[in-house]
């Protein structure tokens, strides 16, 4: 275990490192400067001057492989520069504020998608072929297909502005505050005893976590009802039931064993989790990681764009590891070993 | 020796007085205004950016020297109570007396020259540091407690317009004290202390800035107690928030959702917007646009009404001159060319080579129509949409055809920094392209105009410079420019927009919520 554990940790550093590569030289071959975004049509007698002279404060003006160097030497030191945009406002402050708020929203939508993907998972499997079966696997595929940004402004016009039984947008009502210790919003409001500001964050990631939480759910509701009925099959279920063993306990034999293969596609799904926070954040107007990946994509904040895909990576990576040290503890026959990686 | 803002001056302080009593012996002020809006000003430093959402966020608690009022762009004096130009190159400029800073202080001429030398020096890195035309002003020195003098490199022409280029309208006044202990990081997010109408309360990072009235604010006190900003860049959800009413006031309004809007019971806030749509041509040797009579059959070939009725739903004005409107040089009634397709299409229809018209994306629609209408005279058009960074670099290496492009002008001034960055013949030496027109003559008018003392000179060789571009060397085909557009609960009352896209005289809002 130990073993694999290392292997993976060099294997996540060399991916982490191809991702500098890659984000920090596709940036700057992207057209466009962020200093010309800034100053835009510029109301400067010489605007050339004045770009020239801001290009050399932000280090624009120096060659790429210093620039990258520079880069590198923040990453290693822990920071990520300070954005272009913002006064000059430190990347990882900036990150220190998104990460929370992502987190927590994508463990809401998590337990959404599971609250909504396992009982259809498990009424499909149990009664295949049946109208339950294919309204289950009807529904899978409406989640998959569905538009998360449709999907979005749908939410807020039935159940915000048409109904408003949820607000439309943002992290909780303006008149309150919540002392901070995390950075998690409902976290620090249950900390502190806040419970008036936790039910209003509750009340507002409710439709940005339906959006977010359906979309993965379809892909759960898929996977969990095809391990189910792999198990389905086996002999053990039969021996269960001949010996009179309540339906229930039977569907619960039947999940322990289904489990290890979806736990795998959770984790494996964390970064489609990630990556939809990036729409649904925008539309919700939700300050996490997406939403600050957007703001820096469209003002070409190089800092944030970097330091924010690079911490996205790492949690990527993070995550399929946790979901193979889990696959290894849930399910007996596999086995962690350094250099093969997981495998029967 | 010319003097401005005396008379002005005299009318904002006999206001601000009858304020003041007014306020005394109206109610308290009540109600919070939620505005849900497209940012975050990112920084309260205001020297720290080049955002104009950040400025706005910045006076509403910080007043300047002078501002647009709305919903006009002609400066008109705020803090100073006048300006005098002493010579060619030396301003002298008096601000009231009795203005107080949201902690008690008064403000003084200190903290003017503080604001301004802050922002000049070097050690800030401000990006704001040379604009209007600040590269040339030499000093600014204290005379007395409310009196400073300006000295400039260059003439800066009649008070009128010197007070644009010395950034008079763009910056909002520092409280010395705080600012002078502060380092950069610190003054990013220290709560912002200003003689503006509206106390900082918080300031949460892309969700909110939450404001107060300040009581003793010298103009009156607010009709609001609080206003609350609200960062919603998605513009469907802003309008959804205004529906749902959990928002007073949203802004920007795309012509998209104004239909949606007029439906209901809210209110639309429309005033001429500072962005105006032009075809900018590649007038350089080898491109079909060199020949000027292509030019002129260009500036006849398109229907800018229609654009504007149909597409931008009336919301929009359609442009036949290089001025927009409400800017500096504009000549009211001035209309050199007509949408005549028979005078376009001899000339158009020898064109063959095919042409591509860039464009960013919000701008596709119009870009289309604009290409449709070309098609009809036998030239083949394509409108290309690309990205705003994409776009900007086309246009300052000059590498295109056609750019359905767009030109600001929030400083309400079209010699200065405006003509500098589109036509004077000094922004070819950095790399600012473009459609790569240059006349040294021209050049030479504006410089003129800028400088003389004499305003009404000033305004003959403004107008010269207006007509030659716009029918002698046509580098552009003048569009339209779209309004800029407010909208609003029923409960909301006194707001007026600007068409410099500002929120000024907030302080006269009041809500009933």
């Amino acid at each position: 275990m130990i073993n694999f554990v290392l292997h993976r940790f060099g294997q996540t550093l060399i991916v982490l490192f191809g991702v500098t590569v890659i984000i920090f030289f596709v940036l700057r071959v992207m057209p466009g400067d962020p200093v010309g975004l800034i100053f835009g049509e510029g109301d400067d007698m010489d605007l050339g001057e004045s770009r020239r002279l801001y290009e050399e404060q932000l280090g624009l003006d120096q060659p790429l492989y210093v620039q990258y160097a520079k880069f590198l030497g923040e990453i290693s030191r822990g920071e990520f520069g300070t954005s272009f945009v913002r006064g000059g406002e430190p990347v990882i402050e900036m990150v220190g504020r998104a990460l929370p708020l992502t987190i927590e929203l994508s463990v809401f939508a998590l337990l959404i998608a599971l609250a909504i993907s396992v009982p259809i998972a498990i009424l499909s499997a149990l009664k295949q072929n049946t109208i339950w079966d294919r309204g289950g696997t009807a529904f899978a595929l409406i989640g998959v297909s569905l538009p998360s940004f449709w999907q979005g402004i749908m939410l807020i016009m039935f159940f915000a502005v048409w109904a408003p039984i949820f607000p439309v947008s943002g992290v909780m009502d303006a008149h309150l505050r919540i002392d901070r210790i995390t950075g998690a919003p409902i976290t620090d409001a249950v900390l502190t005893g806040n419970w008036e500001a936790a039910w209003s964050v509750l009340r507002h990631m409710v439709l940005p976590a339906i959006t977010l939480g359906t979309g993965i759910s379809g892909q759960f509701v898929r996977v969990l009802r095809s391990s189910l009925l792999e198990v389905k099959h086996q002999d053990f279920i039969d021996a269960l039931r001949a010996r009179g063993i309540s339906e229930p306990t039977v569907v619960r034999h039947m999940l322990h064993n289904a489990l290890p293969t979806t736990a795998v596609i959770i984790g494996l799904r964390i970064g489609a989790l990630l990556s939809g926070t990036i729409v649904i954040e925008t539309v919700f107007a939700y300050p996490g990681m997406g939403f600050l990946l957007i703001q820096g994509i469209n003002a070409r904040d190089f800092p944030v764009v970097q330091g924010v895909v690079v911490l996205l990576t790492a949690m990527v990576i993070a995550a399929n590891l946790l979901a193979d040290i889990l696959h290894g503890m849930l399910d007996p026959r596999v086995k962690l070993s350094g250099g093969t990686g997981s495998g029967a | 020796m010319k003097t401005i803002a005396t008379v002005q001056a005299g009318l904002v302080g006999a206001a601000a007085a009858m304020s003041l009593l007014a306020g005394s012996a109206n109610a308290e002020p009540s109600g919070t205004l939620t505005i849900g809006w497209a940012w975050d000003p990112g920084t309260m430093d205001p020297q720290m950016h080049r955002q104009r959402y950040t400025q706005i966020i910045s006076h509403a608690m910080r007043d300047k020297l002078f501002y647009q009022e709305p919903p006009g762009l002609q400066p008109v004096p705020l803090l100073a109570e006048s300006v005098t130009q002493l010579d060619d190159t030396t301003y002298e400029v008096k601000i009231h007396e009795g203005v107080l800073f949201h902690n008690g202080d008064e403000l003084t001429a200190d903290d003017v020259a503080f604001t301004f030398q802050r922002l000049w020096d070097p050690a800030t890195e401000s990006p704001r540091a040379r604009m209007g035309n600040m590269a040339n002003v030499e000093n600014v020195e204290v005379v007395d407690r409310y009196t400073l003098r300006w000295t400039t490199k260059v003439p800066f022409g009649p008070p009128s317009t010197a007070v644009v280029g010395m950034h008079f309208t763009g910056q909002e006044i520092l409280h010395k004290a705080t600012y002078e202990d502060l380092s950069m990081d610190e003054a990013r997010t220290h709560p912002p202390i200003g003689v503006g109408p509206f106390k900082f309360v918080e300031w949460v990072p892309d969700q909110r800035v939450v404001m107060e009235a300040f009581e003793d604010y010298w103009q009156g006190t607010p009709k609001v107690e609080r206003i609350v900003w609200r960062s919603i860049p998605e513009e469907s959800t802003r309008v959804a928030e205004l529906l749902a009413g959990s928002v007073d006031m949203i802004h920007p309004v795309t012509p998209d959702f104004v239909d949606q809007l007029r439906g209901g019971d809210i209110k639309l806030e429309v005033v001429p917007g500072t962005y105006m749509r032009m075809l900018m041509m590649n007038v350089r040797e080898g491109s079909p646009f060199h020949d000027p009579e292509v030019r002129r059959a260009m500036n006849h070939a398109i229907d800018r009404d229609a654009i504007v009725e149909y597409i931008y739903d009336g919301l929009g004005v359609a442009n036949w001159q290089v001025a927009g409107s409400g800017q500096a040089g504009h000549i009211d009634g001035y209309k050199p060319f007509s949408y005549d397709p028979d005078v376009a299409r001899p000339v158009l229809s020898q064109i063959t080579e095919p042409i591509e018209m860039l464009v960013e994306p919000e701008w596709e629609l119009a870009a289309e129509v604009v290409a449709e209408q070309l098609r009809t005279y036998g030239m083949s058009v394509t409108a290309t949409v690309v990205d705003r960074a994409t776009f900007n670099a086309t246009n300052e290496a000059g590498d295109f055809d056609l750019l359905f492009a767009g030109g600001g002008y929030g400083s309400g001034q079209f010699t200065g920094a405006y003509y500098n960055n589109h036509f004077e013949c000094s922004r070819l030496e950095n790399d600012r392209i473009r459609t790569g027109f240059c006349d040294p003559d021209l050049d030479a008018k504006v410089l003129n105009a800028m400088q003389t003392t004499d305003e009404a000179e000033s305004a003959a060789l403004l107008e010269d410079v207006i007509r030659d571009l716009t029918e002698v060397h046509m580098p552009w085909v003048p569009l339209f420019s779209p309004a800029d557009v407010w909208a609003m609960q029923p409960h909301v009352e006194g707001f007026t927009g600007s068409s410099a896209g500002q929120y000024f005289d907030l302080y006269k809002v009041s809500v009933e919520n």
